[in-house]
């Protein structure tokens, strides 16, 4: 029982997280960052041997990821919590943190 | 492919998922080969020749080898050629230009760099191959005679890239026979988390602060700032390789498979020898086996044993990298085993644990600044910078201001190092009831979630921060 519990919760989170994904409308411009998301990029057998196409696969995932804003909203919450001022992207006034997460 | 990444956690495991578990017994192994190929050749597509080669000349390696033993022929000939291709591959791909530059550097000849790419995981992949014949002559393993499960022993893809390194006598039987359990599958499930955890949340996080230190000019660091760099490295470096670790052993265990542990608690070690037992247990017990005790180990007197001793951990020093700095780093650890086991740990055992600890981290952390450094002039100037050699201020208000920045993180990573945590996780779940079930779910859903915050992160860079 309690091996099963963790073992469909654990099935349970992936196959959301990638199901939403798979479904989720892709967006084509990030307002926050302004510049143009990732999208799906078209296959072709040249830019795969090439590594180039796994690459914008890797960023279309990043970029078009369910609730990406507030994914990076989690993120800054726990910078705050480990009592970080500064995180990598961000400067985290707790008023411009609030903003990042409303626009 | 990296494990701790979206691609991966949302898009490959939940496909190979539900391949695995749909297909019949029979081709459960077929599917783990042809996802471990898609997992490799992700990002390094053209290595994959090389990798699938690899596995070709081995598998027919050890069908030579076993049917020479079976006709009572001396089966060393083909087992020297085999080690000798495994380590012709290892060394073009990985040493060629090391070598290169330095015939170059002494004898001033001109000859052109190759600039290979480093092929991944090729480093482990190789040695697991080595260890499979060598036993196989030893006759510690059978023959592997289909070619599908022994791709599948090379190419596994939990451990392909970083270990740890599998011998096939450890998973001979799982290989043809295996059986998948909600048991393993959940301890694989909160194995694999808990390493996604170290990995993502720890290791990356620390590794900001060493990226950001080691990029300064070395030389005019405050000693502070120098100590609080390297101390930085030294953890990211222990959270991301167990952490790595943990995920490919619990990622096995979801396939049924059972892997050795490879690390357990090295930074509690109280000297260099035990450090050695605790760290990277899979490569030491692998140089111990296959090198060490053929070598004689120290059945032929101190001095053999000494030189014995210095072989393999300038081997060990040479695997990490090709690089000079590595090659000092495996023999830094050498002299200092050596000097244990003439007398240093007679000494050591009388002495307080406390400066037991102080001893044996001091020591690792200095080899930290060999491994880390780009060069060994580096190095060199790195510690004498931590010993204050160039006269630089103890510490300034930027070193003040890393350190604030970072304390919860330093504590978080200083306790991680413990078994503390695991005897707290299991004081609670030992008690065993449906409580205790909830607890471990809700934890895992949580480093999961933040887990994900953190990859999702990791693309997004705010136009707001450009303007400051």
């Amino acid at each position: 029982m309690k091996n099963r519990l963790i073992a469909v919760v654990f099935t349970a989170v992936i196959f959301i997280g990638s199901i939403t994904a798979w479904c989720y409308p892709v967006k084509e411009y990030s307002k926050e960052e302004n510049r143009a998301l990732q999208k799906m990029p078209e296959f072709n057998f040249q830019r795969l041997i090439r590594g180039k196409y796994i690459k914008e696969f890797e960023n279309f995932t990043t970029d078009q990821f369910p609730l990406r804003n507030g994914w990076v909203a989690v993120k800054s919450y726990s910078d705050l919590a480990l009592g970080k001022k500064i995180t990598e992207r961000y400067i985290s006034d707790p008023t411009k943190h609030f903003f990042l997460w409303t626009i | 492919m990296v494990f701790s990444s979206i691609p991966f956690l949302f898009y490959f495991l939940p496909v190979t998922l539900i391949l695995y578990f749909i297909a019949p017994r029979k081709l459960k192994n077929a599917v783990l080969l042809t996802v471990s190929i898609v997992f490799y050749s992700w990002g390094e597509p053209v290595y994959i020749v090389l990798m699938v080669i690899s596995i070709l000349i081995n598998y027919l390696f050890g069908l030579k080898i076993n049917k020479r033993l079976q006709n009572n022929i001396s089966a060393k000939f083909p087992l020297v050629l085999g080690i000798a291709v495994n380590l012709f591959l290892l060394g073009f791909f990985k040493y060629a230009d090391f070598l290169i530059d330095n015939l170059n550097g002494f004898l001033s000849l001109g000859i052109g760099r190759l600039n290979l790419p480093l092929p991944l995981g090729i480093s482990f992949y190789t040695f697991q191959a080595m260890s499979y014949i060598i036993d196989l002559y030893r006759g510690d393993v059978k023959v592997q005679k289909n070619i599908v499960n022994f791709g599948t022993y090379v190419a596994l893809f939990p451990q392909l890239i970083a270990g740890p390194i599998v011998k096939m006598k450890t998973i001979a039987s799982e290989l043809d026979n295996r059986k998948e359990s909600f048991d393993d599958f959940a301890s694989g499930a909160k194995r694999f988390v808990t390493g996604l955890g170290k990995k993502v949340l720890l290791a990356n996080n620390i590794g900001l602060v060493w990226t950001r230190i080691h990029s300064m000019n070395i030389s005019e660091l405050p000693v502070l700032t120098a100590w609080i760099g390297i101390l930085a490295f030294t953890f990211q470096i222990y959270f991301d390789f167990s952490g790595y670790s943990d995920m490919a052993i619990g990622l096995g265990r979801i396939f049924g498979f059972h892997f050795l542990e490879n690390f357990d608690y090295p930074y509690i070690s109280r000297d260099i020898t035990e450090f050695w037992r605790r760290w990277h247990i899979s490569l030491s017990t692998w140089f111990k086996e296959y090198l060490y005790i053929p070598l004689g180990g120290n059945r032929f007197g101190l001095l053999k044993q000494i030189r014995n001793i210095i072989i393999v951990w300038l081997l060990t020093g040479f695997w990490h990298g090709a690089a000079w700095n590595f090659v000092i780093w495996g023999v830094y650890f050498g002299i200092i085993l050596i000097f244990e086991k003439v007398f240093l740990l007679k000494v050591l055992k009388k002495i307080p644990g406390v400066l037991r600890h102080i001893y044996t981290m001091l020591l690792v952390v200095i080899s930290w600044v060999f491994f880390s450094a780009d060069n060994i002039h580096q190095a060199l100037c790195y510690i004498k910078t931590m010993f204050g050699g160039y006269g630089n201020n103890f510490y300034d208000s930027k070193a003040l201001y890393i350190l604030s920045n970072n304390l919860i993180l330093l504590i978080l990573l200083a306790v991680g190092c413990t078994p503390l945590v695991s005897k707290f996780v299991k004081k609670i779940v030992d008690v065993g009831t449906k409580t205790s079930a909830f607890f471990e779910t809700f934890v895992m859903v949580g480093i999961f979630i933040l887990v994900t915050a953190y990859l999702v992160s990791s693309s997004y860079n705010p136009f707001l921060y450009f303007r400051f």
